[in-house]
């Protein structure tokens, strides 16, 4: 070891500094190796592999496959359901309603059984008067609906199409107790075809095969 | 005289990092215009997408117009109970200004219903436990507060599901 | 697994240049300016390079549209040092914009020199960013970009097909230039379906490839005009 003490000084520093510079390229390359791409993406196609009809999917692809589902009309009527706000106390697939306090049946009615209600009780009656509504008609406008006893379905409707257009308030359970949540008037916000072609999608919500 | 500068530059560089600092550790919380409980109506039965419409269909989820509320929230009634700064906005016809915390970076590609309705994962396994939430979001609700790349791909690699770059990038 | 190529027919290309414009508009091109173009710097992820034999006026010429060739062996991924561009398992060689350094080695590396390096930060001036296609990135300075056959078509085209239970079917992903072609001149499809169009062109026995013999195989293929 030499007694030049400067000489020694420099070599210190001079070490000190490349090891340090040296220290840091070790560590950005462990960094750029750790972040690397090339390790995440994973080279096998998942995609061929899984099942198409995943559990979740099938929702979809019922509806999908429900012969309705393709009309235009329909299509607006679910669109609409979603978007004004229908599904908010009705439930996405007219399945179940909110509860609502003090009302006669405890939960605000439900809309995918409304086939039931208009007397439409097979699968060939809801397709008598689909494409009438699909199309935006009133169904007491059409003069000739292909179902055994029309009358009385297209009162039914009547008093559905009704209840829509000028809202009904909600029946008390108890007298003295508050007001349940009343349906809201939706005559002036919505108009008769539109009101009409969301009748026809929940008309094609009945779940027939649970009978 | 320089030394007293000295400090001085020092004490106001050192406040502001602070400040910095402290702010962004308090975690960004902002403060959301009406206080919306979704637990009450979670109870009552309402499901995520009836208000939030394009989870199941679209890529953004989005945020309801208040409209939706108006539905049932009646100023003059009691039942159901609304809460005044609700009744401030229904009154003035306002749209309620909500802060907007959930949000995809330009860069990435989320499509909500490839997640929701394709693969079936629940809102509150990236939303977080909403079924509890009485108060408003205050800040993004995924867990552990990362909003990064290793949320998805972790998740993306234990379900073996595609890791390509471009499946989000673009 | 789908493996997408393309198949261009020489002999009914008229050189209209439809499909640049698609592509253009597709993917929000950068618009540039004329002081750019004097630098030979405007970035059209397809071009069309006129072939021409013969002298004025006795030529005759072959329009080739040109894009990225999307090479099964890209020479462009083995030189990226960031991973922003590989080829994926689907055979499209992507390109990721938010990862891109912008060291330019895979613009060198490219034989035919069909990746494009944003020299001066894209703008879109007044009303035409609101023309941008809101499903392509906007670049930005300093990345290089390139043509991926309309990978975002192929993510709404998957996303449907999977809510109807299906596979994507050959007419659902369409890139923007072989949809603006006016001669039908662009195919494009499932190389691995050996049923598909695009299979049967690529047999022909008129299908040739560019700089066959630098080994890039690449997945677009040209059919020598008759």
């Amino acid at each position: 070891m030499t007694q030049d003490i400067g000489a020694r000084n420099l070599v210190r520093v001079f070490l000190g500094v490349w090891s340090a510079l040296g220290l840091f390229y070790a560590f950005l390359m462990f960094r750029s190796l750790l972040w690397s791409p090339s390790f995440y993406i994973d080279h096998t196609h998942y995609e061929s592999q899984r099942p198409l009809a995943q559990p979740a999917a099938l929702a979809l692809q019922a509806e999908a496959k429900n012969k309705f589902a393709r009309d235009p009309g329909v299509r607006r009527g679910r669109e609409l359901f979603r978007r004004e706000g229908c599904a908010l106390c009705h439930g996405l697939g007219g399945k179940k309603g909110i509860l609502s306090k003090n009302y006669v049946k405890d939960r605000v009615p439900d809309l995918a059984t409304l086939a039931e209600r208009l007397l439409l009780y097979e699968p060939e009656d809801v397709e008598a008067v689909l494409p009438a509504l699909a199309a935006g008609q009133s169904l007491d406008k059409v003069d000739k609906l292909d179902l055994p006893n029309p009358a009385p379905v297209v009162a039914k409707y009547a008093d559905a199409r009704k209840v829509i257009l000028d809202g009904n308030p909600g029946g008390k359970k108890d007298e003295k107790g508050v007001q349940p949540i009343d349906m809201p008037a939706w005559k002036d916000t919505l108009t008769e075809p539109d009101i009409n072609r969301i009748i026809a999608y929940l008309l094609t919500l009945y779940p027939w095969e649970e009978g | 005289m320089p030394k007293t500068l000295a400090i001085l530059v020092l004490v106001g560089v050192t406040a502001i990092g602070g400040w910095f600092v402290v702010s962004a550790w308090g975690g960004g919380s902002v403060q959301q215009p009406v206080a919306y409980n979704h637990k009450v109506h979670i109870d009552a039965g309402m499901e995520c997408a009836a208000c939030h419409t394009g989870a199941e269909e679209g890529t953004h989820a989005g945020i309801p117009t208040t409209d939706k509320c108006a539905l049932c929230h009646k100023v003059d009634r009691p039942y159901p109970k609304t809460p005044k700064d609700l009744a401030f906005y229904l009154k003035a016809n306002k749209e309620i200004p909500w802060r907007q915390l959930h949000r995809t970076r330009r860069h990435v590609y989320f499509s909500h219903q490839r997640h929701v309705a394709l693969a079936g994962i629940d809102c509150e396994k990236c939303h977080g436990d909403v079924k509890k939430k009485t108060t408003p979001f205050d800040r993004a609700a995924f867990p552990d507060r990362q909003a990064g790349m290793n949320l998805c791909v972790d998740c993306h690699r234990k379900e073996k599901v595609t890791t390509d770059c471009m499946a989000c990038h673009r | 697994m789908p493996r997408w190529g393309m198949v261009i027919d020489l002999d009914k290309c008229t050189g209209c240049q439809a499909c640049v414009v698609a592509c253009a508009a597709e993917t929000n091109a950068p618009l540039g300016s004329p002081d750019i173009a004097a630098m030979g710097r405007i970035i059209r992820w397809l071009q069309i390079l006129p072939k021409i034999e013969g002298e004025y006026p006795y030529i005759t010429a072959d329009m080739m549209p040109i894009m990225c060739q999307q090479c099964e062996a890209p020479a462009c991924t083995y030189v990226c040092p960031v991973a922003a561009t590989y080829r994926n398992h689907e055979g499209t060689v992507a390109q990721i914009y938010w990862r891109c350094i912008g060291c330019r080695y895979c613009v060198n590396a490219c034989p035919y020199t069909l990746k494009w390096f944003n020299w001066w930060k894209p703008e879109w001036p007044g009303e035409t960013a609101q023309a941008t296609n809101p499903d392509v990135e906007l670049r930005d300075k300093g990345v290089t970009e390139k043509c991926c056959f309309c990978h975002h078509r192929l993510q709404t085209a998957k996303e449907k097909a999977r809510a109807e239970g299906r596979t994507v079917r050959p007419d659902e992903y369409i890139p923007a230039c072989v949809e603006a072609c006016a001669t039908r001149c662009i195919v494009f499809g499932d190389l691995d379906d050996p049923d598909s169009e695009v299979s049967r062109l690529a047999r022909s026995p008129r299908a040739f490839h560019l700089l066959e013999e630098l080994g890039t195989k690449p997945k677009v293929t040209y059919l020598k005009s008759r």
